[in-house]
Parts: structure tokens; C-alpha cells; sequence
């Protein structure tokens, strides 16, 4: 009884201490964070991108595949910074095809990259991917905690895609077709891309 | 009951919005634009499924190379259509790769990687201008881009299964009756392209 009196006391205490709920978290402060983390999601070009560089980093092996954890967020954060002062984004055919094009010729070629050639790679595609998710910057947006959340999807996106990736064609002589699937994907990445590149040269 | 259900109906109407079933707009009206163009071209169809059955004849790296090889030659005839440069009969060409490579499979001609590898690019060439020229006027290019490079792939890969299939003793007659259709079908669209047909 005594136990019951103490229990709906503290409930009581609880219920007229308690403040309003804000489940919505994007519409305050770090809304700008949430921005920059699901931007990349809203535009297949970061999907196939991404995709295709995990790719590329699991066929070059885990010693050089674990840069990519590090380089891909600080890549897309550059590519953002650099384009912000100019006010102005990238053409599509540069920022969008050319990204495609060049990770899918990586990915069809079969070429086994080493940790400095991937690391060159990431900042060639991913800089122009940053600049590319400065589309996404509202006017008057916190702009640390945008950079802070597009970091963090890049950092979530290449671990997980990366292990995955790497876990799925490591083994060489189990996983033969695997290999040539990738290189098969690369293939139709690279072709789209080409296309799309020529639909940017045309205007 | 019977006064109910017709209040319900009166209701249900009245709220009635417009239904958009098949909503062909944005990434997925380009997707599916780009994935249908192939299908729905019964020349540029059988040519497709053509070069996996062939790859499959010719045995590995064809098997393999020639997914590859054919989207990236392909695309570089749909940057000549996506630019408006023009080449000589387009529909000709496709109604002969349609023909030629129906041939192949159905005489089991075996050229050789090279000679093999060379024709269906001069092939992919004109199938990718076809595209190509529909791209800028599809819904999203690039789900366009990408979902005629996928079903060119997967008629490949119908191809390539069919093929591996016929290879069984006793399934020659398949693979050799796939490729001899696939030669009439062609030959049908080359006396259209010609104008011996309406």
C-alpha cells in the first residue's frame, strides 16, 4: 500500500513536470544536420556513386579499403566548402555524369587499385559529389551542422557499403562470378553515364 | 442495409480523387520509359537476347566480355543519337543485327573473339543511337540511362541462359530454332526498313 502511494506520487510529480515533446527533431535546431545527412539519399547519382566506390574499395583490399572511412567523409565535406564561395554548382554533366562515368570505367576495367590510387579517386568523385549536395544548403542554413550531417551519411554509408561489399567479393576463387557482376555493373554505370554526360555536352 | 450501402457509394464517390495509376514522371517514369524501349522494340529485342545466345556459344570470356563490352559501345552510339549526329540507316542496321546474329546462333558460326566482338559493336553502335535518340525527351535521363542499360543486360543474360541451357545433348534443336527465328524476325524488319513491306 505504502509502495503504491510512493509509485503514484512519482507519476504525479512526473505528469506536472513534464514538458512538451518534440519527436520531430528536424524542425529545431539540428534540423540542418538532418538535412545534410539524407540530402545524398534524395539523388540516385550519390546511391550508384557510393555504391560503386565501396566496390571499388573492396576489391582493393582491406588495408586500402579502410582509408575510405576517413577520406569519402573529408572529400564530400571539401567538395562543399570549395563550391560555397562561388554561390554557384558544378553542371550536372561535371558533378553528376562525369562521377558515374569514371567509377563505373573503374569498376568494368577490373583494375585492382592501391591505397593511393583509391585515395585519388575518392577525392576526384567525392569533392565533386560535395559540391554537388550544396543543393541542398537553404538559405540562412547552419552551415557546420549541414557539412557535419552530409560527413556523417558519407561516414555511415562507405563503412557499412564497404564492408559489405567487401565481405561479398574478398575471396578470390569462391566468388569468380561475383567479380565479373561487378565489373558487368560497372559496365551499365559507366554506360550511363557516358549518355548522360553527352545529354549535358548537348545542353 | 440496402439504403446504407448506397449512402456509403454516394459518399465514396463524392470523395473520389482522380486515380494515377500509371504516374510516368520523374525517376521512375524514366526508369520505366528507359526499361521498356528495348522490350518494346521487337527488333531491338531479339538482337539483344541474339548476342547472349552467341556468347553463349562461344564459351567463356565471350560469355562474360560481351555484357561488358556491348553497354559501353552501345552508349557511345547513344551519345551519337543524344548529340543528333546522324548515321547512315539507322533501322537497317538494326533490322541486319537482328538477322546476322540470328544467323550466327542458328548456324553456330564461330568467328572467332575478335571478328565476333567487332560485329556486335558495329551493332551496338546503331542500337544505342535508337536509344539515344529518345533520351532527351524521356521523363528523367538518367532513370532512362539506366533502365535501357539494365533490360539490354538482362535480355543478355535471357540470352546467355537460353544458351546455356541449349548446350544440354538433345537441346540443340532449341538453340539452333532460337537463332533461326530471331533470323526471320530480322529479316521481316530488314524488308520493312527497305520498304519491300508495309
Amino acid at each position: 500500500m505504502k509502495r503504491q502511494a510512493w509509485v503514484v506520487s512519482a507519476a504525479t510529480v512526473g505528469l506536472l513536470l513534464s514538458l512538451n515533446a518534440d519527436a520531430h527533431i528536424v524542425s529545431v535546431r539540428l534540423g540542418d544536420f538532418f538535412m545534410g545527412a539524407l540530402h545524398p539519399m534524395t539523388d540516385p547519382i550519390d546511391w550508384f556513386v557510393w555504391l560503386g566506390l565501396a566496390l571499388l574499395a573492396a576489391r582493393s583490399g582491406r588495408e586500402a579499403g579502410r582509408w575510405l572511412v576517413v577520406a569519402v567523409p573529408l572529400a564530400l565535406a571539401v567538395g562543399l566548402w570549395v563550391v560555397m564561395p562561388a554561390g554557384r554548382l558544378p553542371p550536372a554533366f561535371i558533378s553528376d555524369a562525369l562521377p558515374l562515368l569514371a567509377v563505373g570505367l573503374l569498376l568494368a576495367s577490373g583494375y585492382r587499385l592501391r591505397t593511393m590510387g583509391l585515395l585519388a579517386a575518392v577525392a576526384g568523385l567525392m569533392v565533386l559529389r560535395g559540391a554537388a549536395n550544396a543543393a541542398g544548403l537553404r538559405l540562412g542554413a547552419d552551415v557546420p551542422l549541414y557539412v557535419g550531417g552530409l560527413m556523417g551519411a558519407g561516414y555511415v554509408a562507405m563503412t557499412l557499403l564497404a564492408a559489405l561489399t567487401a565481405r561479398g567479393i574478398a575471396d578470390e576463387a569462391a566468388v569468380a562470378w561475383r567479380r565479373i557482376g561487378v565489373r558487368v555493373l560497372g559496365s551499365w554505370l559507366a554506360a550511363a553515364g557516358l549518355m548522360l554526360f553527352a545529354l549535358g555536352l548537348r545542353g | 442495409m440496402n439504403l446504407r450501402l448506397r449512402a456509403l457509394g454516394l459518399v465514396a464517390a463524392l470523395l473520389a480523387l482522380p486515380a494515377s495509376a500509371h504516374e510516368q514522371t520523374g525517376l521512375i517514369g524514366g526508369l520505366t520509359s528507359g526499361i521498356l524501349h528495348p522490350l518494346t522494340g521487337l527488333d531491338h529485342l531479339v538482337a539483344m537476347v541474339a548476342v547472349g545466345l552467341w556468347g553463349a556459344e562461344l564459351g567463356v570470356p565471350a560469355l562474360w566480355l560481351l555484357p561488358i563490352i556491348f553497354p559501353l559501345v552501345m552508349a557511345i552510339g547513344g551519345v551519337l543519337g543524344v548529340l543528333g549526329v546522324p548515321l547512315p540507316v539507322p533501322e537497317v542496321f538494326v533490322a541486319v543485327s537482328g538477322l546476322v546474329l540470328g544467323l550466327a546462333v542458328a548456324l553456330r558460326w564461330n568467328p572467332g573473339l575478335g571478328v565476333a566482338a567487332g560485329l556486335v559493336a558495329i551493332f551496338a553502335v546503331f542500337h544505342g543511337h535508337a536509344h539515344g535518340m529518345e533520351l532527351p525527351r524521356a521523363a528523367n535521363p538518367l532513370g532512362y540511362g539506366v533502365g535501357f542499360v539494365t533490360s539490354t543486360g538482362v535480355l543478355h543474360l535471357c540470352g546467355i541462359g537460353i544458351g546455356l541451357l541449349a548446350s544440354r545433348p538433345g537441346w540443340q534443336v532449341v538453340y539452333r530454332g532460337s537463332g533461326g527465328l530471331i533470323a526471320v524476325i530480322g529479316a521481316y524488319f530488314l524488308m520493312r526498313a527497305l520498304g519491300v513491306l508495309l
